[in-house]
């Protein structure tokens, strides 16, 4: 969801879009989307997560009008389907053998991928 | 065999078991393994391979390891931002086994330099780390590949302990004891893991490789002296371990060496005794022990206050004497190996006759803590 791109957002089916309050969506977000680009903010996730000073730096609008379009978006944002972490497929959970039983499971099974494992001894 | 501690050799293996078929433990992937100082030991992967029944030649070639040598830190930032990224992203997209490891052998190497420790080359140290730790978490995350990163020991000092003068801080030395040391054997904890606390903060898991004093009669049928020199000629690495090993195979014996997981986000620590042999390396059944760090971490809070209150007659330990320590994590089972190994030199008694000795013994606890501090 976050990575969302915001010009995108204003293309959402027309059932989506009606929950969007398409009057707010259109004045804070699509009017100051060119704005926003400009400031390097195209995703949701750049637009949640860049403090509104320093946006209303980049992109040269006041903070109010910039907070205005987090609301905007949100408020859009909002209708999608909330995620249980129990529904997300858990990841790096990939694991390969060392080659000895004994050590894999002293290390929990095997070498887990998306970690960094660190092996320290004398040269 | 060929590094002292086997850290190499544990990569190496690693480097072959990543590359078999997920149903036999691997995940049909490939292997890039970065260099600081040395070569990638292809002899010795080669060896390994064929000697290692698990490791069919099908799936399992030296076509799937990828080596390139970073001498450095300027070059590894780059390899690992661009060229590393570029060549790992392609492996995902077309190549046949998309790359599920990243080895870089050794990282401590390239903090070596002539320059004079001082704040400024620590801090300058703790940035660097801190950038190479975050290039290799972003990498392991979005490709979902696992990162093995050497280290090297260097000594641990034993100061007295609370030497820190600011009493709400806990000094390097107390920490460091907890994350860069082992203890699971008497002498582990005489070294520790190198580039400092910044770098035990980046790494999800740390593994300490190190010798032990035992030794092991093993029966292997293709453990031969030619063999075994022919490693020696093969590696060309420094003469001490090319002596020691032409003493291993002298008395025909092989040393023991211990691994010990200090610490890591999937498993608890453990500790386990293992041997390099010409198929690589292979636990030693059945000696896997998993310290009570609980109750450890119970005493030492408990005793704060005292320890506070006691500290102008000089560093106390607050669990016990030194002996306590050993009896208590690695006691019997550690007595259960040696005389295993030592096929009963030490009869049954002995452990008796020593009890007996540190009862009579006149001198206080306190006597051998300030000579061993001093």
């Amino acid at each position: 969801m976050t990575s969302i791109n915001l010009s995108a957002l204003s293309t959402l089916p027309a059932q989506q879009k009606a929950a969007f309050e398409r009057g707010t969506f259109l004045v804070h977000v699509s009017s100051k989307l060119t704005v926003l680009c400009t400031g390097g903010i195209h995703t949701v996730a750049q637009l949640l997560l860049t403090s509104p000073q320093d946006a209303a730096r980049k992109c040269r609008i006041s903070p109010i009008e910039f907070k205005a379009a987090i609301e905007a978006v949100c408020r859009g944002c909002g209708d999608f389907q909330l995620q249980y972490l129990d529904d997300i497929k858990s990841e790096g959970d990939e694991l390969f053998s060392t080659g000895d039983p004994e050590i894999d499971l002293a290390l929990g099974g095997g070498i887990r991928t998306g970690m960094i494992w660190e092996l320290v001894g004398e040269r | 065999m060929i590094s002292a501690s086997g850290k190499t050799q544990l990569a190496l293996q690693l480097s072959l078991f990543v590359q078999i078929a997920p149903d036999t433990g691997g995940l049909n992937g490939s292997c890039c393994y970065l260099t600081t100082s040395s070569k990638l030991p292809t002899q010795r992967l080669l060896q390994i391979s064929q000697n290692r029944k698990a490791l069919p030649p099908s799936s399992c070639s030296l076509d799937h390891v990828h080596t390139i040598a970073v001498p450095s830190i300027p070059l590894l930032l780059q390899v690992l931002s661009r060229t590393l990224k570029d060549f790992i992203q392609d492996s995902h997209t077309t190549g046949v086994k998309p790359v599920k490891l990243v080895v870089i052998d050794t990282l401590a190497e390239l903090f070596h330099d002539a320059e004079k420790t001082t704040t400024a080359t620590l801090v300058e140290r703790s940035q660097k780390v801190a950038e190479i730790g975050s290039i290799l978490h972003t990498l392991a995350a979005e490709y979902r590949i696992a990162i093995v990163v050497l280290n090297e020991v260097v000594d641990a000092f034993n100061r007295g302990r609370h030497c820190s003068d600011d009493k709400t801080d806990l000094s390097y030395n107390e920490q460091s004891r907890w994350f860069s040391r082992g203890d699971s054997v008497p002498g582990e904890d005489g070294k520790e893991a190198s580039l400092g606390l910044g770098w035990a903060n980046q790494v999800n898991a740390r593994i300490l490789l190190s010798r032990t004093g035992r030794r092991r009669y093993l029966v292997e049928p293709n453990m031969n002296r030619a063999k075994s020199q022919k490693i020696e000629v093969v590696s060309g690495q420094m003469s001490n371990t090319s002596v020691d090993l032409q003493a291993e195979d002298d008395d025909q014996s092989t040393l023991i060496r211990r691994f010990n997981v200090i610490f890591s986000s999937v498993s608890l620590p453990a500790s386990l005794d293992f041997t390099v042999t010409e198929s690589g390396i292979s636990a030693l059944q059945g000696t896997t022990t998993y310290p009570s760090a609980a109750p450890e971490l119970f005493t030492l809070e408990e005793h704060v206050p005292e320890v506070s209150q006691r500290q102008d007659k000089g560093p106390v330990r607050p669990q016990g004497t030194p002996l306590e320590i050993r009896d208590h994590d690695t006691g019997p089972e550690e007595l259960a190996q040696g005389s295993s190994v030592s096929d009963g030199v030490f009869p049954q008694d002995t452990e008796d006759e020593w009890d007996q000795y540190w009862e009579n013994d006149e001198i206080s606890s306190e006597a051998y803590l300030s000579v061993r501090d001093s």
